[in-house]
């Protein structure tokens, strides 16, 4: 077929591209596996090993016989020198080299290649085989039956094969008449199964016991060998034969799921610690990028295919079981069966979705380039450090990344960094730093790009726009820095004084932000004069299938992604006139202090709301118009979205208002709908032609009963409505240190507040799980004990005073209750107003200022602030609040924990309560020095809690580490953290960490170590 | 229509195959099969890009292969599906069969 010749052309085309890609290399990694001579660097001969690989796998599959030839031999040998049985010497590197560059003209003469003569090269690779190596290929392996006569022989390097691959080998006596037939298979389903789960390495029958065409056929015996991941104890499954039918042959790798049994191989390609790629533009780059760039063809990572086929065998499996449940009508194994095909195909889905992850450095690999470029040809000094290289993300996004990160790169040089002498006159280090960096955050891939140049000048941004017409000055008038800043995404505004042809033509950053929400993504900036700008785009993972919530209107779905999604809230009827105000002619929600303008789905979709009667429990339309306004008849409709309410007061759980608070990354708005419903993960389908102008909806789902749910645009329905934020934005007091771009150091958040008048107090976040605001007379007293009456529980309330030598609570001090959750209870801090948080790397003093309830001082916010310790104070005021997790005494030393945290802070306090709880402790700063510390230790510490986020080594690699070593690859790893999300459990697990565990949870943690140590 | 069709040829005989080689297949074919090589060495059985065969029909091929090879004949599949094609092939049917696909 014409088509079959087309793709297979592309194939070829591809096929090409890609080895020579590889071939690249090659020359200098050879010259260094011949430098290094006896010292063997898995690393790059693993790297010429894949390319001469993946050149031999892409030529069988082409049928390029000459090419798989040359190839094979070059990887036998390359194999010899990864097990150490050949030395890499001189003379067979120049072989090698020849050899490549032979496969070089091979492949870019992919048609003629068949014909060439390559006998002299191959003669002289098989002459570098011959002394060791001739004996071990004609070898053979017996393979026996369990009555141990011979029933195959197969070549001792295939067996080799099987076993360095972790493979089980099976031998396998099936009756096809029995065993297939009158199970009602036929062959092709089991070829087809075996297929798709292993391979078959040979099969036997005696042909002449089938007798001919005058003989009944009664059963036809085949032996064959398998090999496969499949474990033994579920392998009789697949072939659906007695336990007796089916020999493990070999047994190598004990695969078991336990995550302590990861190996070696498997850990190392994993994520590498993230290292700056450093490129000052002095013309000569002092590092080099090391990491080779990755091109147009999809590379999967081998670990990921291998959980693939151990998926599809999986789900093979389970068909097996869905089939013999139908068969045997049997009700209950159909639901475990259902249930464990509908496991299987997320598991799937989800190995699916990676294979579509890329490292976001085939894109940033590409700017160390173009700084140095533009910057020599600008005459700046600019220096660009990379960070997180190795997040991945869908290669769709990837993709679509490179352009609108080319443009804000560009501005960066151009429009940011200001030239050397402006910078030396501003005080400023004479090269200018832009900082590419990529994280993962709450399950999505933030990329920022940042630079410490002279940031936006709003002023000229603001005139511009006015002279543009964008904007009128009565407007800009009103607007906040933060709104100014955003100007720039609008069409037609440059504020460069003159068009240069690196930017500046006012087609920028519009059609930046375009693309990048086309990718899902949004963009928002930061800046400050004279200090630098930040770029900060958050993008989904994967556009295909995307997290949403969905939320109901009049029995309709709509899903709402939860990458827009900043909360939930519901309001009863009896916060309403209190929480929700009119302004002008909207409904504005009270969050926080903040007013969010909230928007009626239903009203923008053109839906008529409905509600169910409570009398009657019929479904009605409901036609109240807002929400702020509930009793009286409204008078003023001057836009029409007032209607007269009818007399029906309904007080029941339906008048409670719910909505979904929303922001597009620029603001926030409130979406109020009926109900919330479930979150799905739902695959987008685009919205046909014809309803392209229905800007509300970024495409539809179709969900699990057939029916089809809209997908909101949240950024749509802001333009439709012309939403712009009142309050201006919580982001325009940016925080200094961003734009210096330290992003290396831990921020903890605090929350802050005083003791009294004069006293500054600070709490970890992490603890408190609300404040509210109080007066004195809310507080009883029952003996010494102060308590408040909390919803319809009893709250005990705590102050500093009470422990500490300070200043007591002035009578008309405005009080608040700072609710922290400790050991799985609710416990109140008294504080005096105002109520803070603060985002600050503190080194906290612990000497100073320590005292009972006290841990130490820091300066947060300019103050001097005391860092309570909630944990003493509950210890020294209410001892039964704690569960008791001392340890019994037992003979001996008691446990000995390894804390490895690089804040002094942190540190101190998981010592001192791992203390005591009456285990011992030692500690080490970061992971490499806990690694130190690790080997030179006499003793084995019987648990390692680490954090994650370290400098030199994180947590991740450590623990990799560990995991990877023979002596301490059973220790259990706790991980302490304050990245909380699913991305980083599985990242953590995958690593190889035992649990999770958040930060200060004193409570879970101490818990958790004890339970262990029994 | 029929299932399958059968044409004598003057050493050989062509079998092709219409429908599924399945058990119900087999039970009509293979009288007819039986009669027509009794007096052939050289059977050929044209699958047609047939994608489905199950074990009474492997098994069939096998007898017949055996009833033919005391004759010192011989048998051929010819346009195999790929999928079969490899099937018979990974079952080392190639030794005894002249196997060809589509």
């Amino acid at each position: 077929m014409a088509t079959n010749n087309i793709s297979l052309d592309e194939n070829l085309l591809l096929y090409i591209e890609e080895s020579n890609e590889y071939l690249t290399g090659i020359e200098a990694d050879l010259l260094k596996i011949e430098d290094m001579g006896d010292i063997i660097d898995l690393e790059i001969i693993n790297r010429v090993f894949r390319a001469a690989h993946t050149i031999k796998g892409g030529a069988g599959f082409f049928n390029l016989k000459t090419i798989k030839k040359l190839g094979h031999k070059v990887e036998n040998i390359l194999d010899l020198f990864r097990s150490k049985e050949l030395k890499p010497t001189p003379e067979i590197i120049s072989v090698l080299l020849i050899s490549f560059d032979k496969l070089h003209s091979l492949i870019n003469n992919v048609s003629d290649s068949n014909n060439e003569d390559i006998s002299e090269i191959l003669g002289s690779l098989t002459n570098l085989l011959e002394p060791q190596t001739k004996e071990d290929m004609n070898k053979q392996v017996s393979i026996k039956d369990s009555k141990g006569n011979i029933k195959f022989n197969i070549p001792a390097s295939d067996y080799n094969q099987i076993v360095k691959n972790n493979l089980f080998l099976y031998l396998v006596e099936l009756d096809i008449i029995d065993d297939l037939h009158n199970k009602g298979k036929n062959p092709l389903d089991l070829y087809r199964d075996m297929k798709g789960t292993g391979t078959l390495e040979a099969s036997d029958y005696n042909i002449d016991s089938l007798g001919t065409l005058d003989d009944e056929i009664k059963a036809i015996q085949i032996t064959l060998l398998f090999s496969t991941m499949i474990k033994p104890k579920k392998i009789s499954k697949l072939f659906d034969v007695d336990e007796n039918k089916v020999l493990l042959i070999t047994e190598v790798f004990p695969y078991e799921e336990s995550i302590l049994e990861v190996p070696e191989n498997k850990i190392k390609t994993n994520v590498e610690i993230e290292k700056p790629i450093s490129y000052i533009d002095s013309g000569v780059s002092s590092k080099v990028v090391e990491k080779p760039l990755i091109g147009g063809s999809l590379r999967v990572k081998v670990e990921l295919l291998e959980q693939l086929m151990v998926l599809a065998g999986e789900l093979v499996l389970s068909r097996n079981e869905l089939s013999e449940a139908i068969g045997s009508d049997d009700k209950k194994r159909l639901v475990s069966s259902s249930q464990r095909i509908s496991s299987v195909t997320s598991e799937i889905q989800e190995a699916i979705m990676m294979t579509r992850l890329q490292d976001v450095g085939s894109v940033f690999n590409k700017f160390p380039r173009l700084v140095r470029d533009m910057s020599n040809k600008l005459n700046k000094k600019i220096e660009l450090k990379i960070y997180g290289a190795d997040v991945e993300l869908d290669k769709t996004i990837i993709e679509g990344l490179n352009d609108p990160l080319t443009h804000m790169i560009r501005n960066s040089i151009d429009h940011g960094i200001e030239s050397t002498s402006e910078r030396i006159q501003a005080g400023k280090n004479k090269i200018g730093t832009i900082h590419l960096k990529a994280s993962h955050e709450a399950g999505k891939v933030i990329i920022e790009v940042s630079d410490d140049g002279k940031g936006l000048d709003l002023d000229n941004i603001v005139s511009k726009a006015i002279s543009t017409g964008s904007i009128t000055a009565a407007e800009a008038e009103n607007m906040s820095n933060k709104q100014k800043s955003l100007l720039i995404f609008n069409p037609g505004l440059s504020t460069a004084k003159s068009v240069t042809d690196i930017s500046g033509r006012g087609v920028g950053m519009d059609v930046v932000k375009r693309n990048l929400e086309k990718l899902g993504g949004v963009v928002d900036i930061k800046s400050i004069k004279g200090k630098g700008s930040i770029f900060k785009i958050k993008l989904p993972l994967t556009l295909a299938i995307i997290p949403s919530l969905l939320v109901v209107i009049n029995k309709e779905r709509f899903a709402i992604p939860q990458v827009n999604i900043e909360e939930l809230i519901k309001i009863s009827n009896a916060e309403i006139s209190t929480r929700i105000k009119k302004i002008g002619w909207i409904d504005a929600l009270d969050l926080r202090g903040e007013l969010i303008p909230l928007v009626m789905l239903d009203k923008v979709l053109g839906i008529s709301k409905s509600f169910i009667d409570p009398v009657t429990g019929e479904r009605k339309n409901d036609n109240r118009a807002t929400l702020s306004d509930r009793r009286e008849k409204n008078a003023n409709s001057n836009i029409g979205v007032f209607k007269e309410r009818s007399s029906d007061r309904r007080v029941n759980s339906q008048d409670d208002v719910k909505m979904v608070i929303v922001s597009n990354g620029n603001f926030k708005y409130g979406l109020v709908v009926e109900e919330f419903a479930d979150n799905h993960e739902i695959v987008v389908k685009p919205l046909g032609r014809h309803l392209k102008q229905c800007k509300e909806y970024a495409g539809a789902t179709i969900m699990g009963d057939g029916k089809i749910a809209l997908i909101i645009d949240v950024g749509g329905i802001a333009n439709i409505l012309d939403l712009q934020s009142i309050k201006g934005s919580e982001m325009d007091d940016i925080d200094e240190r961003d734009v210096d771009g330290q992003f290396e150091e831990e921020v903890q958040s605090y929350l802050t507040f005083k003791s009294s008048e004069k006293e500054h107090c600070a709490i970890p976040m992490q603890l408190v799980t609300r404040v509210d605001h109080i007066s004195s007379e809310q507080l009883e007293y029952i003996g010494p004990k102060r308590i408040m009456k909390y919803g319809n529980r009893t709250l005990p309330i705590v102050a500093l005073q009470d422990v500490a030598e300070c200043n007591p609570i002035e009578e008309d001090a405005e009080l608040s209750v700072i609710v922290v959750n400790i050991y799985g209870k609710d416990l109140g801090l008294l504080a005096v107003r105002p109520i803070d948080a603060t985002n600050e790397d503190i080194i906290v003093d612990t000497k100073t200022l320590r005292q009972k309830g006290v841990l130490g001082s820091s300066i947060l916010n300019g103050n001097t602030t005391m860092i309570v310790d909630i944990f003493e104070i509950v210890e020294l005021l209410i001892p039964e609040f704690e569960d008791k997790y001392n340890i019994e005494e037992t003979e001996g030393d008691a446990p000995l924990i390894f804390i490895v945290e690089d804040s002094s802070f942190f540190r101190s306090q998981i010592e001192n309560f791992v203390i005591q709880a009456g285990y011992r402790a030692i500690t080490a700063i970061d992971g490499m020095d806990a690694w130190e510390k690790l080997q030179e230790s006499e003793e084995l510490p019987a648990i390692i809690i680490t954090d994650i986020d370290m400098p030199n080594m994180n947590g991740y690699e450590l623990t990799r580490k560990i995991r990877a070593d023979s002596v301490f690859k059973y220790l259990p790893v706790f991980a302490v953290t304050s990245l909380g999300s699913d991305e980083d459990r599985t990242k953590g697990i995958k690593a190889g960490i035992t649990e999770y565990h958040i930060k200060l949870d004193k409570d879970s943690l101490l818990k958790s170590i004890k339970k262990k140590l029994n | 229509m029929r299932e399958f069709e059968i044409i004598s040829h003057k050493e050989k005989v062509e079998i092709l195959i219409k429908e599924n080689f399945n058990a119900s297949l087999i039970k009509s074919i293979k009288p007819k099969v039986y009669e027509a090589i009794k007096d052939k060495d050289h059977v050929i059985f044209n699958f047609n890009e047939i994608e489905i065969i199950d074990s009474i029909g492997l098994g069939f091929l096998i007898t017949t292969y055996n009833t033919l090879k005391k004759r010192n004949g011989s048998i051929e599949l010819i346009n195999l599906s790929h999928e079969m094609l490899d099937l018979f092939k990974i079952i080392n049917l190639h030794k005894y069969f002249s196997l060809k696909g589509v």
